[in-house]
């Protein structure tokens, strides 16, 4: 599925809470990466992100 | 409905009294009996040729599914299909579009037909045309807005801000021609607002060929169009002594209009205060009154006086121009505008005569005509006043407008004033008058929209507020 730029940016900063609030990260990152957000982006780029939106 | 009601709606539509008899013993309402279908009244005690007539009577109403409504639908659907789609796909358009479904690919019929013009005489093999399609794709796709996205807001704004430098500048501006037309902001809020009649209605009509080469024709077809009163072309004389009116008409402006002595008697005796009371006379007509009435006199000279000799009603003045840019030849511009019955003018160029009265075009070409209007109208005059607005604003404008089937105005007795939501409608204006009304007649608010959701202090349903989320363990791969 093809994200609109907010469904993206949505689905990026859910994520990046969760990690922030110490979900276990589900892509490797590099060890000095410490911003949640970039994690999460760098999960949403694998497609790893365990969040996808309802459309009506 | 009573039953006394109906057994008078249906006497009004000329059932006789024994069929209404017949048919009160079933049916209660007029929607029932509306819905009756031929079988049903044969059962009811109805020999053929009653049932039928009653029918025809009572079935113009209501959806009724008897086969007499079907037959009419039918033949619409074919009146439809004769004046849809009036122009056909060109070759290169038809192989474009075909390429483009066999590539599964998403473009618009208008970019087809751009590319289509641009390439028409170019020869390109196939691969390279698919590439080009792929690239024009591309393209478009990037350019559609997302889902969620405020287009309305966004219109709103980019229309809104260039109308308050419009504040400032000029009102009224002459125009073509010494002719007056609104510009500028009035003329924004007149278009916006869906006046019935604009301030300044004004009319450019093109003429086809033999009047826009020669001009003594073209001022023969402005003077059809222009309207002439009697005091044009004559003056008006009160004799008290003889109790008449003298009408000497001026032969000189009788030519220039092309209006003979015939002419004005016609018309004269179709007046209603002076019927049958004009007589001709040489170079003059006389109105002799048959009361001994000076009141009678005063009122037939009024009658008279503005009474229009030839002409369209409400164009008050016509002025003909050479078209210098164009190759239009000669082109008339009028002040005031009666599409209607200027499109019935010999010799005028019916595909592209102009009014600047939306309403009008709303009547008589159409509304999808109309919304063409609004949109060229509202672009001339931002573009005018050197506002480059871009058009895609104005057509959502243009499109709100118009979608319900007329031209409906945008605030408070448009669609400003037509919100579905309490709370959005209180937002707008009179807010206590609309919380009051709705607290009493118990109206629900589903807070679909914007202002809503920020009254209740909810994320709005746009943007990113609009995106609901679902979790999807083990990745999102569906």
């Amino acid at each position: 599925m093809k994200y609109t730029r907010f469904e993206k940016a949505r689905i990026i900063g859910a994520r990046a809470l969760q990690i922030s609030l110490g979900a276990p990260v589900l892509v490797d990152y590099p060890a000095d990466m410490l911003d949640p957000i970039d994690i999460a982006l760098l999960e949403f780029a694998e497609d790893l992100v365990p969040i996808t939106v309802a459309r009506d | 409905m009573a039953r006394k009601d109906t057994i008078k709606a249906l006497e009004r539509r000329g059932i006789e009294p024994e069929a209404i008899e017949l048919l009160m013993t079933r049916y209660a309402t007029l929607g029932e009996i509306g819905s009756a279908s031929l079988e049903d009244l044969l059962s009811l005690g109805f020999d053929d040729e009653k049932a039928e007539k009653t029918l025809a009577l009572i079935g113009k109403r209501t959806g009724s599914r008897s086969p007499r409504a079907k037959k009419v639908e039918e033949v619409q659907a074919v009146q439809m299909e004769l004046v849809s789609n009036p122009r056909s796909f060109t070759e290169v358009e038809t192989n474009i579009l075909a390429m483009v479904k066999d590539m599964g690919l998403q473009l618009p019929l208008k970019t087809v037909a751009d590319i289509a013009k641009r390439i028409r005489d170019v020869k390109i093999p196939e691969p390279k045309m698919r590439a080009i399609l792929q690239e024009a794709n591309k393209k478009y796709l990037a350019h559609i807005m997302d889902a969620n996205e405020s287009a309305g807001i966004m219109a709103a704004q980019s229309i809104g801000e260039p109308g308050t430098q419009m504040t400032m500048r000029t009102f009224h501006y002459a125009g073509v021609a010494e002719i007056n037309v609104t510009l500028g902001l009035p003329r924004l809020i007149e278009i916006v607002d869906a006046r019935r009649v604009p301030s300044t209605p004004t009319m450019v009509i093109r003429l086809l060929a033999p009047a826009k080469e020669d001009e003594g024709i073209a001022r023969m077809v402005s003077s059809q169009i222009e309207v002439t009163n009697l005091l044009d072309i004559s003056s008006i004389e009160t004799d008290v002594t003889n109790m008449r009116l003298r009408i000497s008409p001026d032969q000189r402006k009788m030519d220039q209009k092309g209006i003979s002595m015939e002419d004005i008697y016609e018309r004269l005796n179709k007046v209603r205060a002076v019927r049958g009371l004009v007589e001709m006379r040489e170079y003059d007509l006389i109105i002799q009154s048959d009361e001994m009435s000076f009141k009678k006199l005063q009122v037939m000279s009024d009658a008279i006086r503005n009474a229009k000799i030839k002409g369209i009603d409400g164009i008050t003045r016509a002025i003909i121009k050479m078209d210098d840019k164009g190759d239009d030849g000669y082109v008339i511009y009028t002040e005031g505008s009666n599409l209607k019955e200027v499109l019935k003018v010999p010799m005028v160029d019916t595909r592209r005569v102009m009014t600047n009265s939306i309403q009008e075009i709303a009547e008589v070409l159409g509304i999808e005509a109309a919304r063409n209007s609004i949109i060229n109208e509202a672009r001339g005059t931002l573009s005018e006043q050197g506002m480059s607005v871009d058009i895609r604003h104005i057509m959502l404008v243009a499109d709100l407008m118009t979608n319900d089937g007329d031209v409906k105005a945008i605030g408070r007795h448009g669609i400003s004033g037509k919100k579905s939501s309490v709370l959005a409608r209180a937002a707008f204006e009179i807010t206590a008058a609309h919380l009051l009304h709705a607290a009493i007649i118990g109206e629900v608010d589903h807070l679909d929209g914007v202002a809503e959701n920020i009254i209740v202090g909810q994320p709005v349903t746009l943007g990113t507020g609009a995106v609901k989320l679902v979790y999807t363990p083990r990745g999102n791969k569906q």
